[in-house]
């Protein structure tokens, strides 16, 4: 039976022969969508030692997305300095929110950006490629998508920026989704992967908590997980098939919603 | 006045009305520029040609050095992916060899005493820095010899065609 679909390659690149994480657009598996974009600034007086969410952004999502949060200033006062700021963030299933507790005052400011990846969905994509990185051949024949809704730019653009989608760039397809618990045992998070080299990856905390109708993610990052009481640095160890994170200074727990992209963390193409 | 035009594509065995769907080019991408005269993409091994450094843990101190770095010729600052793979390492760091790390390696010889590699991102370039740290918090004053001037990483980095921030940043976030 055939397969249906939409393949478009890198330019240069041979859709025939190309590998996964040499395609700009394969409708076989899910890419790192950005449904939310947004700058967001706000502060909050907490006067009383009492949990408050303020609410930063609107998703509407209708699932628990994986976000990233890129801070341009944050402080905290008393405790002043832009330091600490992750913890406090947190995504449920419509919105995104600074979650204070202590006494102070709370600023931040930043951009946040809004992946379509449901964090409590498990999906795995399929492996169509060779996963050898087929040679790039010069060449003018290419796709591109204007992003009309930024309004900048035009079709005859040299750079990316203006572009939703151009096969002179790279876009990043994801391989596998999930939550998983950390092994209490061992302190260390190992995922079967399976895409055959090791690739690059994502991590973020989850928690559910009673009081919540739905559970909430932190945001990701690609070196630290955090949590309400305990952060921690950590590092992977990858082979072909599995990837197993561990912390750096401390163990891991909990469970944790990861990514893991068609990317590898050994080839740039 | 709001667009749709581009590309969709249904899932595997649904139509393009269902919901979600595999691909819709009116989200937005992460996106990274390939032409080899972007220098937006890359991987190598380096060894951080940085000063060996002695690290006093009881005296607060902080070195920033560059050991590499590109310009990037945005509009503005863009978001980066950093994965560092650990190849060679003095024997104090043993645990860590072979380990890939993403967006700061981080090495504590004390509680008192780090060192980390990381990237600096502002309007202009993006570098690789290493930092040795160390604080006066009333412990002993012991000193100790940075370790990542005789260490081998093998580094792959990305800049996307996607803005992160309004002030330059370092990959290696605040601790949370």
């Amino acid at each position: 039976m055939g397969r249906y679909g939409v393949q478009i390659s890198q330019q240069g690149i041979d859709v025939s022969r190309a590998a996964d994480y040499q395609k700009v657009l394969d409708s076989n598996w899910k890419f790192l969508d950005i449904a939310v974009e947004k700058d967001v600034e706000a502060t909050y007086n907490n006067a009383t030692l009492s949990p408050k969410l303020i609410e930063l952004a609107t998703h509407g999502l209708g699932y628990v997305p994986g976000f990233e949060f890129m801070v341009s200033s944050s402080s905290r006062t008393p405790f002043d300095g832009s330091d600490g700021i992750y913890q406090f963030l947190r995504a449920d299933n419509q919105k995104i929110y600074l979650s204070v507790y202590n006494t102070g005052t709370y600023t931040v400011k930043g951009r946040i950006r809004v992946f379509t990846v449901n964090i409590m969905d498990e999906y795995s994509a399929p492996t169509y490629g060779n996963n050898s990185a087929a040679p790039a051949a010069s060449s003018r024949y290419g796709a591109k998508f204007l992003d009309l809704n930024k309004g900048v730019g035009d079709i005859e653009d040299e750079d990316m920026v203006p572009f939703t989608l151009n096969t002179r760039g790279k876009q990043m397809s994801i391989h596998k989704h999930g939550t998983k618990v950390a092994d209490s045992t061992t302190g260390t998070l190992t995922l079967r992967h399976e895409v055959g080299y090791p690739p690059t990856y994502m991590l973020c905390r989850v928690e559910t908590k009673s009081e919540w109708p739905y559970p909430y993610t932190y945001p990701y990052s690609t070196d630290q997980v955090s949590g309400p009481l305990v952060s921690a640095y950590y590092s992977a160890k990858a082979d072909p098939y599995d990837i197993e994170f561990k912390g750096v200074q401390s163990i891991i727990s909990g469970r944790f919603g990861y990514v893991i992209l068609k990317d590898p963390a050994e080839i740039a193409g | 006045m709001s667009y749709r035009t581009g590309i969709i594509a249904a899932e595997d065995g649904k139509t393009i009305n269902d919901t979600p769907l595999a691909y819709r080019s009116d989200f937005g991408h992460l996106k990274i520029d390939t032409r080899p005269s972007s220098k937006h993409m890359g991987l190598f091994d380096i060894k951080p040609n940085v000063p060996t450094r002695t690290q006093n843990a009881g005296t607060d101190a902080l070195f920033d050095d560059v050991f590499w770095s590109i310009e990037h010729n945005l509009p503005f600052i863009p978001k980066v992916s950093l994965f560092m793979l650990l190849r060679d390492a003095p024997a104090t760091m043993a645990t860590m060899l072979g380990r890939y790390f993403g967006g700061n390696l981080y090495v504590q010889q004390s509680v008192a005493a780090n060192e980390s590699v990381f990237m600096r991102v502002d309007a202009k370039t993006v570098k690789l820095i290493r930092r040795a740290q160390s604080y006066n918090i009333g412990f002993p004053s012991t000193n100790y010899t940075t370790l990542m001037q005789d260490s081998l990483l093998r580094v792959k980095y990305m800049v996307y065609s996607n803005e992160a921030s309004d002030t330059p940043y370092d990959t290696a976030l605040p601790y949370l």
